[in-house]
């Protein structure tokens, strides 16, 4: 009975933060940020609090469920196939290498590092895509500016969530 | 589990983390690319333009269903005009020594570069 009712708990949670994840998501394509970074796909990344916060407090499987399902309904909402490509790539990544800094260095490295490193991963990732589909190596051009910007907008997302209490684990 | 990370505490880690990533930055600054070219390579899924930079002219193209007009003006390539939905390209920078305009829904490729003379195809 406990069992079961954990996992009905964690299938509730997943997704009600699918639906956060989204909104996030969309609440990210309404700020203009190339206005003030004039760099093709720049973005904060608001989705990964969610991404990263169910890695921390509910678990692995959930976290990469929870992604996944978002960047499917993102794109159908949102984008294109190609777009689909691009950020399924990149937040795959950005989670692997999440719950990789997770399993090694959990107690060495707070939110900050592990979105940080995160968010180079996604952009790593959408850059070796682009590569790929285009077949030239022209974008790479893009890379450090693109590094540095993930050094800024993974440590305003870390910073978030440092704040962001486990509400996970509350009794109902 | 949550009550020791629910303060902002910057670890050594971090720190770690954030050197890493900017010394990357910094090596790819760094990686070797083609200097800038006289001439404007344009590839789609289909095929692959090239043009001189200095002869001013209007490319329009078709690709996946969205129409793109291409500039060369002044030395400098911009897209003027596009179908897309996100419209990355149209906001991209002109670009006139070695930078590239990428638009993604388009599969459109404009970058500078200093390809041979048998390249030209128009």
């Amino acid at each position: 009975m406990q069992l079961l009712d954990k996992k009905i708990r964690s299938l509730a949670f997943c997704g009600v933060f699918t639906a956060l994840a989204l909104a996030c998501n969309l609440l990210e394509a309404l700020i203009p940020l190339q206005v003030f970074i004039p760099l093709p796909g720049i973005k904060l990344g608001l989705a990964n609090v969610v991404s990263v916060y169910v890695l921390y407090y509910i678990g692995e499987k959930e976290a990469f469920s929870v992604t996944v399902c978002r960047c499917i309904i993102a794109s159908l909402i949102l984008g294109s196939v190609t777009s689909f490509a691009f950020s399924l790539c990149g937040g795959v990544l950005s989670l692997t290498s999440s719950v990789l800094l997770k399993k090694i260095a959990k107690s060495r490295v707070s939110f900050i590092g592990v979105c940080v490193i995160g968010a180079s991963c996604h952009n790593l990732g959408q850059i070796a895509v682009c590569c790929a589909m285009f077949g030239t190596l022209a974008v790479v051009r893009y890379l450090p500016l693109l590094l540095l910007s993930s050094v800024i907008c993974g440590g305003i997302i870390g910073g978030i969530l440092c704040f962001l209490p486990d509400i996970t684990k509350r009794k109902v | 589990m949550g009550e020791d990370i629910v303060a902002l505490k910057i670890k050594k880690g971090d720190v770690f983390a954030i050197f890493i990533v900017l010394v990357l930055a910094a090596a790819a600054f760094f990686i070797p690319m083609e200097k800038s070219g006289d001439k404007v390579n344009i590839k789609t899924d289909k095929a692959s333009y090239v043009y001189f930079l200095n002869e001013d002219r209007r490319i329009t193209l078709e690709e996946n269903g969205i129409s793109l007009t291409v500039v060369i003006e002044n030395g400098e390539v911009y897209v003027e005009n596009s179908t897309c939905r996100d419209g990355v390209c149209k906001k991209s920078s002109p670009i006139s020594d070695g930078g590239c305009i990428v638009c993604l829904p388009a599969h459109v490729v404009i970058q500078i570069s200093s390809g041979g003379a048998d390249a030209i195809a128009g």
